[in-house]
């Protein structure tokens, strides 16, 4: 299989990158999970701050200062940075331990027509027909395809000159749409 | 080695999350789970000392006066829920998106295993992986997984004796 675009198919060889993988795998979160409408969200923080308003008026009642709720506002938030931030940190070391299968694939080879999707690797044959695509989404440097609970990332930079990563996207989809 | 074994299968979308659980909470290695749980705990203590301790040095400036610790505690344990909350609902979306029907998870399968490595067939995938492909073949209550880092597969599997078997067989073959 040799690298190369034609009107009937796309060609890829590339090395895995697993820098690619922390933007590949939330771009794959991203196209399983259903963006949150807008008025949801407005309604959730509505009454998050109102609850915080009448908090605050209510232990004015009792005469303490409102601005005691700022303090335990910036309080809590300390909490949450800390989760955020041991969340990061174990993220490292998961994507550190996903990140291995790509040492044992050497190049891959892919190819994309009408018909599907066919890879190969040193360890590997794989062909999925379009219809075990679910999902083929925009992540920060490459393409993931979500199959299931799994995905195929294409890194950008294993897009041959000439095919941008959106008319790739594009003819993915169309491909899948047909 | 001529044994090959044949497995028709249906449904993998449960044996697929019974596997990706014992993969998520690292099972395999149980001193690495309890060591994440300890970790945990000494960070929300360590956390929860710095939330109060900066409650109440805003507090004190603020008002000028002593604030109880109760505000500091209630602080932490607010940030705590508020932190359980956003995660509950981000896994809760998660779920929701991938329980839409998958051709992949959803249809029959089979599975068929040999020396030489593993062939998954269904009406929309075709898969060969040498055994080389995997670092570990994991056992569930119901199920067979085959794992390499983000890469796994899962086989629904009740019969208990006839997953020992194939998994002694899988794990002679890695080997081999």
């Amino acid at each position: 299989m040799d690298a190369g675009v034609t009107e009937d198919a796309i060609e890829l060889r590339y090395r895995f990158d697993t820098k690619v993988l922390p933007a590949a795998m939330s771009g794959w979160w991203r196209s399983a999970v259903p963006p949150q409408k807008f008025v949801h969200r407005a309604v959730f923080w509505a009454v998050v701050w109102l609850g915080l308003l009448v908090l605050a008026g209510a232990i004015g009642q009792y005469g303490l200062s409102p601005v005691l709720v700022i303090a335990g506002i910036l309080g809590a938030g300390v909490m949450v940075a800390a989760f955020a931030y041991l969340q990061r940190t174990r993220m490292r070391q998961f994507y550190r331990i996903v990140g291995a299968h790509w040492d044992q694939t050497g190049e891959i080879a892919v190819r994309f027509d009408a018909q599907g999707v066919d890879m190969r690797d040193d360890v590997s044959m794989q062909r999925y027909a379009w219809a075990a695509i679910d999902a083929v989404h925009r992540a920060k440097g490459a393409t993931v395809l979500r199959t299931g609970m799994a995905m195929i990332a294409i890194p950008d930079a294993a897009l041959p000159e000439g095919l941008d990563p959106s008319a790739f996207r594009a003819r993915l989809n169309g491909w899948r749409g047909s | 080695m001529s044994d090959s074994f044949r497995f028709e299968v249906d449904n993998t979308g449960e044996a697929r999350a019974e596997i990706a659980t014992m993969i998520a909470t690292g099972h395999a290695d149980t001193w690495q789970v309890r060591y994440a749980r300890w970790r945990v705990m000494m960070a929300m203590v360590g956390a929860g000392m710095l939330a109060l301790i900066v409650v109440m040095l805003l507090a004190r400036l603020f008002t000028g006066g002593q604030p109880s610790l109760l505000l500091g505690v209630g602080a932490a344990m607010i940030g705590a829920g508020a932190w359980n909350m956003l995660a509950r609902r981000s896994v809760g979306r998660l779920v929701g998106g991938l329980s839409e029907p998958s051709a992949v998870m959803d249809g029959p399968q089979v599975w068929t295993f040999d020396a030489d490595g593993v062939r998954i067939v269904s009406d929309v995938v075709d898969s060969r992986f040498t055994w080389r492909a995997f670092d570990r073949v994991l056992e569930g209550q119901s199920a067979l997984g085959l794992a390499s880092g983000a890469v796994y597969f899962a086989m629904p599997l009740e019969d208990a004796d006839v997953r020992a078997d194939l998994l002694g067989r899988i794990e002679a073959w890695m080997q081999a």
